[in-house]
């Protein structure tokens, strides 16, 4: 599998910073689509399914932790990392059991961010291809549950 | 209840006992008034604190990106990358360093939003030292840490614990010598946690807190659930779980 099989979702109301980061990703190989706010993050999981989503908080309008909340009710299996400048150990743990992947202060090290990107992008493969083996061998209930991280 | 502000705040220092209510406050009133005031203070800080983080958040990417480049371009002008690598380096891990100033301080803000919370002593007892390095270091006094890594998380006001370690190290830094080093320890011991601060060097012996009224550092403690006990060698914060 390679790195540009992986769609990443950036949503973060502060143009510039949002527009460097997605440039940053994409020279690392990864396919990056950008929205400014958590409506239009809704909007764009509504008609397409990213691989994972990077999530800031602290927007105008929506805030990130409901976009998380109704991100996992749209599309349980896509993977979301909160970036935020604004989180505290709170917030770390609401996003986590929202059923967050990862919870990283900004700005953070493109690096770092990328290996969680992966690392999610890995997480959501393999859940995806047990979900796959249930599903072959008729145990839907399983599969569903192993989608929407309940198993 | 009515509350009647004063022109000036300065104007309520010492009048701890007021009864009376209609153009002065009461001593509950000015309670009030101080802890929303503190509220209001931690707010700022924490909004502020988001702010710089933002900025800081965009230059970074920006000189990420500057990095980035002069790295894709390396084969087409090795002269150009070696004399921009260092700077640009220096540039990107200094903007890290001063995010993570911000984030503690965005945290430390609101802090003072909420009263009770299930805290980490461990990462309570880190965050001030990031916020009060800079006193130690014009005092050439070291502040080194040594936690103890299981230790459970309580409920209580981390502000309030900050708050008195802050006292309990202020006094320390002032009878610690230069060169001297404060040690930061935590431990359990059975269903007791302990926060200890443990001046090594030279230290100035001397009865009482010079900083802060060690009795209204008890007063506090005890309403908090905690002990404290001070002596000439080290200060402890006691907690009971």
């Amino acid at each position: 599998m390679s790195k540009k099989e992986i769609k990443v979702l950036l949503v973060d109301d502060e143009v510039e910073f949002v527009d460097t980061l997605g440039q940053r990703l994409r020279m690392r190989g990864l396919m990056v689509d950008i929205v400014y706010d958590g409506e239009q993050a809704l909007s764009f999981v509504k008609k397409t399914e990213p691989d994972v989503i990077v999530l800031d908080l602290k927007m105008p309008g929506l805030h990130g932790m409901d976009v998380l909340r109704e991100v996992k009710k749209l599309k349980p299996n896509v993977q979301v990392i909160i970036l935020t400048g604004h989180g505290t150990d709170k917030d770390d743990e609401e996003a986590r059991r929202l059923g967050g992947f990862d919870f990283m202060q900004k700005p953070a090290d493109i690096d770092l961010l990328v290996l969680k990107i992966h690392e999610a992008f890995t997480e959501k493969f393999e859940r995806a291809m047990r979900a796959v083996t249930f599903a072959e061998a008729g145990v839907f209930d399983t599969a569903e549950r192993i989608i929407k991280k309940e198993e | 209840m009515r509350y009647f502000l004063l022109p000036s705040t300065h104007r309520f220092c010492g009048r701890a006992k007021q009864k009376e209510i209609g153009g002065v406050m009461t001593s509950e009133a000015e309670n009030f008034v101080r802890i929303n005031q503190l509220k209001f203070i931690g707010k700022i800080l924490s909004v502020y604190a988001h702010e710089l983080n933002n900025q800081l958040g965009i230059i970074k990417e920006a000189s990420g990106l500057i990095k980035d480049i002069v790295a894709l371009n390396k084969s087409n002008n090795n002269r150009l990358h070696e004399e921009l690598a260092r700077p640009l380096q220096s540039v990107y891990s200094r903007i890290g360093d001063a995010a993570f100033l911000t984030n503690t301080l965005s945290v430390f803000g609101r802090g003072m939003e909420e009263e009770t919370t299930s805290l980490n002593i461990n990462k309570t007892v880190g965050e001030l030292l990031v916020l009060v390095k800079r006193m130690a270091v014009q005092k050439r006094i070291e502040l080194v840490t040594d936690f103890q890594a299981d230790i459970p998380t309580i409920n209580g006001d981390p502000l309030m614990l900050q708050f008195l370690l802050f006292c309990l190290m202020e006094e320390q830094l002032m009878r610690l010598k230069a060169k001297g080093r404060l040690v930061f320890r935590t431990a359990r011991t059975g269903n007791v946690l302990s926060v200890m601060i443990l001046p090594e060097g030279e230290v100035e012996q001397a009865d009482e807190m010079r900083t802060f009224p060690e009795e209204m550092a008890q007063l506090i403690a005890k309403a908090h659930g905690l002990s404290i006990a001070v002596n000439g060698r080290d200060s402890r914060i006691i907690f009971n779980v």
